[in-house]
């Protein structure tokens, strides 16, 4: 049986891990869940 | 009554039934419990005399008479089986004899198991006041380990089977004690002329039928929690990774603010009139050094009952890509049924994440309540800010974890404690 502490601990790594990232890369809350900031967008002359 | 002996066990015919009933215990046994109709016969002298008629059999031990199986790496043999009940609450033992070590019990309640060895020495008496607002403040000290009362009962004799090493009877009746300190628990059982101690260490269902591995067993599931039944949710281990991890979390994101650029590189005051054509503040060429990395900005207007909006729009002009946002700046005060209120500020912010770096441009469109005649505003950019969001959710997930696992061992807590002297809401001894 997998110990509750050690699924705590993948856990807690795996949100470590997630700022770490955003923290890096500048996302802000938003971002992590799915969602980009807010109106970005590629304007359309650039894909013309 | 026939009688046949060889050199580990005795057979003879129960005086009752008839029924075979087989001896165990060598020389120990002073009672036997026909396993056929349920008679109590003494067995203490040469000859054996029914002490207790006939009673319908309606319970069976849930392990076999003579099934063998191995606690702390010794091999015991199931030899008798008693009911015993205290104010309605039935629970079953099971009587272990090893010729070398002696009798040790498994008792069963309500699916939960205990192994229990007689001890000798006499706990001693502690007033428990460093215990928690849960349970008594009644104690016992054992090894170096408190224990806290649970119950007193009087444990009543309701059925018999087997053998027994004292003289045993249904209807029999002692004063018992259970302190508790899961997973042990020491355990007093009084009468007229002696006192006996014991201790138990609680053991699951799994660890039952694997102590009589090779007997197939059908052992009911625990219901409820066991007097000294383990907490599962014990808060000390996670609370302890817990606090690790919140450590760690903390130096990363001071770590990251103290890292970030955070980089004024626009600021500017200006001044709305609702008698001008509607303005739009262009910067032409932004350079944003590092990314991805976040961008705020923000406004800042004495807007008083009335509000000011900006469409911000930030152009990376070599990729095209386009962050856009409305910057809402409002303040609404005023007092209602006496009590005064207030909404918004004359400042706010929006922010864009993950903004790649590169060059840019910015617009910014302000629009204003129709009311306002005239208002000065100051516009600002900042780039690469010390973000704490983040880091407060992440704060959060990793936190939430440990503290919904601490109400669930209080929870688990009550409910062991329902079932004892000291329920919740109940007065303390």
């Amino acid at each position: 049986m997998i110990r509750a502490t050690t699924i705590y601990t993948v856990y807690a790594v795996l949100i470590s891990s997630w700022l770490i990232y955003s923290n890096y890369t500048g996302r802000i809350l938003m971002n992590a869940f799915g969602v980009k900031s807010p109106g970005q967008y590629q304007s359309g002359f650039q894909h013309k | 009554m026939t009688e046949a002996t060889n050199s580990k066990l005795r057979v003879f015919d129960c005086p009752s039934c008839g029924a075979p009933i087989t001896i165990r215990g060598l020389g120990q046994t002073s009672t036997v419990g026909c396993i056929a109709c349920g008679s109590v016969v003494d067995f203490s002298s040469t000859e054996a005399k029914l002490i207790a008629e006939y009673e319908n059999v309606k319970s069976r031990p849930l392990i076999p008479l003579g099934t063998r199986g191995k606690f702390e790496g010794q091999t015991f043999e199931m030899i008798g089986y008693l009911i015993r009940s205290n104010a309605g609450y039935f629970w079953g033992e099971y009587l272990l004899f090893n010729p070398y070590l002696g009798f040790r019990w498994l008792v069963e309640a309500q699916g939960h198991w205990s192994f229990v060895t007689p001890v000798k020495e006499k706990p001693e008496a502690i007033s428990a006041s460093g215990f928690s607002a849960l349970g008594s403040k009644r104690g016992m000290l054992f090894k170096g380990e408190q224990y806290r009362h649970f119950i007193h009962g009087q444990a009543r004799v309701e059925f018999v089977f087997g053998e027994f090493y004292w003289q045993v009877r249904r209807g029999q009746t002692t004063e018992v004690d259970d302190y508790v300190a899961p997973p042990a628990m020491l355990s007093v059982e009084r009468d007229a002329n002696e006192q006996n101690w014991s201790y138990s260490v609680y053991k699951t269902r799994r660890e039952i039928e694997e102590a009589f591995q090779g007997t197939a067993l059908k052992l009911p599931r625990a219901q409820g929690v066991g007097a000294n039944q383990p907490n599962p949710f014990s808060a000390r281990e996670i609370g302890a990774l817990a606090i690790m991890f919140l450590v760690s979390l903390t130096i990363v994101q001071f770590a990251f603010v103290a890292g970030a650029r955070d980089r004024t590189l626009f600021d500017q005051a200006f001044t709305w009139n609702d008698t001008a054509s509607k303005p739009v503040h262009v910067v032409d060429s932004l350079v944003l050094q590092k990314g991805p990395a976040n961008v705020l900005v923000s406004a800042t207007a004495p807007v008083d009952n009335s509000w000011m909006s900006y469409d911000v729009t930030l152009s990376n002009k070599e990729t095209g890509e386009e962050f856009n946002g409305d910057l809402e700046v409002a303040y609404y005060h005023g007092v209602d049924g006496g009590e005064s209120w207030s909404e918004g500020s004359n400042s706010n912010y929006i922010m864009f994440g993950n903004v790649p770096q590169g060059n840019y441009s910015l617009a910014i469109e302000p629009s204003a309540d129709a009311r306002i005649r005239t208002m000065p505003y100051q516009l600002k950019l900042r780039h690469d800010v010390p973000y704490w969001k983040n880091y407060l959710a992440a704060f959060f997930l990793m936190g939430i974890w440990p503290f919904v696992t601490f109400l669930r061992g209080i929870s688990f807590e009550k409910r062991r404690w329902m079932e004892s002297d000291y329920a919740p809401g109940e007065s303390d001894e």
